[in-house]
């Protein structure tokens, strides 16, 4: 009797042949993995020459970052190798007839090179990288940050794990629309670039027009919850720059870290899922699209007889799209949709006339792809320039009625009186209608693309953050950045720098929340305060009420000077993420009395724990000199040298040349260095480095 | 058996098969003929499962075979591409196949292989054409299935192999009933091999039938005649082809020969006999009847 296999057997032993078949491509992503343990070496070289200087430093570093490179450009080539080389069912003809007739289904054959590819070409890498993660903590024993090391070298690897898998899954989903290995290549690149470009640039250009959001803060979210390989940069970056607190143990490891992982996409749990669900989505297109393809079309460049013009049809949009977003990125809402159309169109053209040539498919089907292109071209840019030239049907600028609103704010002012409500709504319309699209490709902006054609000649520019919060709890946001330069741009300056309504602040606001968000330590950043200074703790809640009786009555666009700055932070939290600033204003008499007396002030060398300076010896506004750096820990404060030092600084910009600037690395604060006192600046500047070097010599030996 | 019915493919408006129907007899021997692009090798993709008809239906033993794992377990499919096979050893091969094929013999491979001596553990790229074909076919046959379809079976093999390999599908076909399709274009090994012949031109079925049944029914008569006839002075024969050289006229006709031979003899001719086809004539006849230019067929 004819013996048979049940459709687990049939998986399994595909499975097997395939593994089988692929074990060399496994090991050499194996070796390639080792390469993650090889950066490491490097960094326990420079460990154990501890008292290595810092420029030396810097070059291994440097060393550790094109390792880091190396490693992910062999896993990203190894991982499309092996995608296209586990799928060559449907990209080599030679296989056809062999595998074909194989006595497995369509769905174990698909399911049996998906898994099989995966673990020959992602896994071995990943899994070897992610054996350097204890190793780097063994290994890190000496050092103060093994344990906070693996942490984040764990989200590290765990970016890459997701870029490499959906890498394959983009290659999958190109060999399943190809027909041969070229083709494959060609969808690979056609794919990435859509998802680089035409994924992020449509939501964050269609977004932008429909909620009238800026494009620029749109692009950034989307950024990070699109998929991408471009992230791979940012994993090189953020490897780099977490073996960096290795190689500098000056550095707060946890506050560096945690800066590092700031460009890395997968540091939130969101981001993953919407990761992992685009994957799934690119797999299951790959399966229904190999599911329907016929085994004949193995050796003709696409696997589907509509397959040429799909791709064409993603290159042109990608294109447009791309251009659309380019001029609405650079120009806000000032968009050339004229000069768009030219350039897409030709690039377009470029690209479909190489593509028609390569392929070699004759008169008769040229004239059928440049109709498919010229109509794909029009639906795309007639889209895209319908939804400039109408602000996406009106949507971009239709405002909320006023009785839906509950409260309004305007850059730092907030408004929730019903008839301020309303007469600042009314103001917003008027703009919109006086500068509304017109066919010419006027917009309110336009001063933005007369300030380029003169050169980036500025006369003032106005930024206007306007958020509408309604009663039902929703948000309409609206931002305007205006160059004050044309009659336009004057305009909307004078309509909204004028609101003639008395306005409860947006500070008033703020400060009326502060308790709700256990805010329990405040930073002053303000005039004559050299690097800031911290309010003694039990003097918060008194500054507090200070600034809530200055806050009455101010009124938006009055004369009133903003000089300095009350920040308050939770002093556990350590992010930032929860502070709050209050603008001090000059009008604010009280309140400037309260923090200029020292017996509410913390000292300073209790506010900060070192002081990060960097000249630049020479003219400073055209940085014709040479940079230089070097920082001031607490316990050097009371060095005489560097109080002398510190006393040639002044904050205000001397009218002669200032020939050094200084930035404070906690309050951004730039002091000036006159002509005069340059000599003695550097004669204490040696002499401070000579201490710190017998320092580090005595440290190392 | 093996059953078509209306089978269509076309590949990009070209039809390459049309409306196709036939059925293959469990445990016969098919041989698939035709020209140069007639079909054959499509006909193959299609009962072995690689290609999906656009049309009509094919079956082996009532069920379908497109995407269908447990019905392609009974067969094998040996292509005349051997590329395929570059990267594996003979023994490799012998485990791919005993990986998918439940009834793999590892009695009937050793046997085999010990009648061809190949080596068993030399990567195929090394096999000349022939012997690549005897490492697959000696596989085929172990793995035991009920069908088996060769693409030019015989190709590349030197003569004492095409005999070795005959031998063992007969073998295999005596010992399990296996039934074997061949597409070749050595019709004297199909006349050999097989019991049945189709004939594929242009996509279309010419005819499928029994090969002695075919034999008999087409024959060439020799004659000599004082005046050289034409085909209308035998309007009661089936006259394929009538041709004339050196004083003697030879008529390819279809029907029972021996009333062809008695209507021949009819007209007086001073010699007249009957003269046995092979079926490369048989082919090569038909295919002349059909319009297809003698100089472009190539067996």
């Amino acid at each position: 009797m004819t013996k048979t296999n049940s459709t687990a057997d049939h998986f399994k032993n595909y499975f097997r042949f395939k593994i089988y078949e692929g074990k060399r491509l496994a090991a050499i992503s194996a070796i390639m993995g080792l390469l993650s343990f090889l950066q490491y070496a490097v960094i326990l070289l420079v460990i154990s020459r501890g008292g290595m200087e810092r420029e030396h430093n810097e070059q291994l570093f440097m060393f550790s970052k094109i390792i880091c490179f190396i490693a992910l450009i062999a896993a990203f080539g190894i991982t499309v190798y092996t995608a296209l080389s586990s799928f060559d069912f449907y990209v080599n003809k030679h296989k056809t007839d062999m595998l074909g007739s194989l006595p497995i289904s369509h769905r174990v054959r698909f399911f049996g090179d998906l898994l099989s590819g995966y673990i020959i070409g992602v896994l071995p890498f990943s899994v070897v990288s992610a054996l350097s993660i204890p190793f780097a903590a063994a290994a890190g024993g000496t050092t103060s940050v093994p344990a906070l090391y693996t942490q984040y070298y764990g989200l590290v690897l765990l970016t890459v794990f997701f870029t490499l898998t959906f890498l394959y899954a983009i290659s999958v989903l190109s060999a399943a629309i190809s027909g041969r290995i070229i083709g494959a290549v060609a969808c690979l690149i056609v794919f990435v670039a859509a998802f680089e470009t035409a994924i992020e640039d449509s939501v964050s250009f269609f977004l932008a027009n429909i909620t009238g959001l800026d494009y620029f803060d749109i692009m950034q979210t989307v950024e990070k919850i699109t998929p991408s390989i471009s992230d791979a940069q940012s994993v090189v970056n953020t490897m780099a720059s977490t073996n960096r607190i290795f190689l500098n143990n000056q550095l707060d490891p946890e506050e560096y870290c945690h800066s590092a992982l700031g460009g890395l996409a997968l540091s939130n749990s969101v981001n993953i899922l919407v990761w992992t669900v685009v994957i799934v989505l690119i797999i299951a297109a790959a399966f229904f699209l190999s599911k329907f393809r016929k085994a004949e079309r193995i050796g003709g460049a696409f696997g589907h007889k509509y397959g040429y013009y799909f791709i064409l049809s993603i290159v042109v949009y990608t294109i447009v799209i791309y251009f659309c977003a380019d001029r609405a990125e650079s120009y806000g809402f000032g968009y050339d949709y004229d000069l768009i159309s030219l350039v897409s169109a030709i690039v377009c053209a470029v690209i479909f006339l190489v593509f028609e040539i390569s392929m070699r498919r004759g008169w008769k089907n040229f004239f059928i792809g440049a109709g498919v292109f010229a109509g794909s071209y029009a639906v795309v840019s007639g889209m895209a320039v319908l939804v400039m030239i109408t602000g996406a049907f009106g949507l971009r600028n239709k405002l909320p009625e006023v009785d839906e609103i509950s409260a309004v704010e305007y850059n730092d002012y907030r408004f929730t009186d019903k008839e301020d409500i309303a007469a600042f709504r009314e103001k917003h319309l008027n703009i919109l209608e006086t500068y509304k699209p017109s066919l010419n490709g006027t917009y309110i902006t336009s001063a933005i693309s007369y300030y380029y054609q003169l050169g980036g000649i500025d006369d003032g520019e106005g930024m206007y953050n306007i958020k509408y919060t309604l009663k039902n709890g929703d948000v309409v946001e609206r931002k305007y950045d205006v160059m004050h330069i044309d009659e336009a741009g004057k305009k909307c300056k004078e309509a909204m720098d004028n609101i003639p309504v008395g306005l409860n602040s947006y500070n008033d606001q703020l400060l009326s929340n502060l308790e709700n968000y256990n805010l329990d330590s405040c930073h002053l950043q303000f005039k004559g305060y050299i690097g800031g200074r911290k309010l003694k703790p039990e003097k918060i809640t008194e500054l507090i009420k200070l600034l809530n009786e200055e806050q009455q009555g101010k009124v938006v666009g009055s004369s009133d000077k903003r000089i300095g700055t009350a920040t308050f932070v939770n002093s556990e939290d350590g992010s930032g993420k929860n502070s709050i600033s209050i603008d001090i204003y000059e009008s604010y008499t009280k309140a400037i009395a309260f923090i200029t007396d020292q017996n509410n002030i913390v000292p300073l060398d209790e506010t900060i724990d070192h002081i990060y300076y960097s000249f630049t010896v020479g003219n400073h506004s055209s940085k014709n000199g040479f940079d230089m750096s070097f920082r001031i820990y607490q316990s050097e404060m009371s060095d005489p040298n560097v109080i002398e030092l510190l006393s040639l600084l002044t904050e205000e910009e001397p009218a002669n040349e200032a020939i050094a600037y200084i930035t404070c690395y906690d309050f951004v604060t730039t002091l000036y260095l006159p002509k005069e006192n340059l000599e003695r600046f550097g004669e204490l500047a040696v002499e401070i480095f000579k201490t710190k070097l017998e320092k580090a010599n005595t440290a190392a030996y | 058996m093996i059953k078509l019915e209306n089978v269509t493919k076309k590949f990009d408006g070209f039809v390459a098969l049309d409306n196709v129907s036939f059925e293959i007899q469990k445990g016969s021997a098919y041989g698939l003929l035709g020209s140069n692009g007639a079909g054959k090798s499509t006909m193959l993709r299609i009962l072995t499962g690689v290609y999906k008809t656009d049309g009509g239906t094919v079956s082996i033993e009532g069920e379908s075979i497109y995407d269908n794992a447990f019905t392609k377990q009974k067969l094998i499919f040996i292509s005349d591409e051997t590329a395929q096979y570059s990267n594996m050893t003979l023994n490799q091969m012998r485990k791919f196949y005993k990986m998918f094929y439940p009834n793999f013999s590892d009695d009937i491979f050793s046997r085999l292989h010990a009648l061809l001596g190949l080596p068993l553990n030399k990567k195929t790229s090394a096999f000349s054409k022939g012997m690549k074909r005897q490492a697959a076919v000696i596989c085929a046959i172990a793995a035991r299935p009920d069908y088996l379809f060769l693409d030019e079976a015989f190709d590349g093999l030197d003569p004492s192999m095409r005999i070795a390999v005959k031998k063992m599908m007969v073998e295999a076909m005596a010992d399990s009933e296996m039934t074997v399709v061949i597409s070749s274009h050595n019709l004297k090994e199909i006349e050999e091999f097989c019991d049945t012949v189709g004939m594929l031109h242009h996509g279309k079925l010419i005819f499928t039938r029994d090969l002695y049944e075919l034999k008999g029914n087409i024959h060439k008569i020799q004659a000599s005649f004082e005046k050289e006839p034409v085909k209308e002075d035998f309007p009661e024969l089936d006259i394929l082809l009538i041709e004339h050289n050196s004083g003697l006229t030879y008529i390819i006709a279809q029907g029972d020969a021996e009333k062809s031979l008695e209507a021949v003899k009819a007209k007086g001719p001073s010699f007249c006999d009957l003269i046995p086809l092979s079926l490369e004539e048989i082919f090569i006849y038909e295919m002349e009847a059909l319009g297809y230019d003698k100089n472009q067929l190539d067996s």
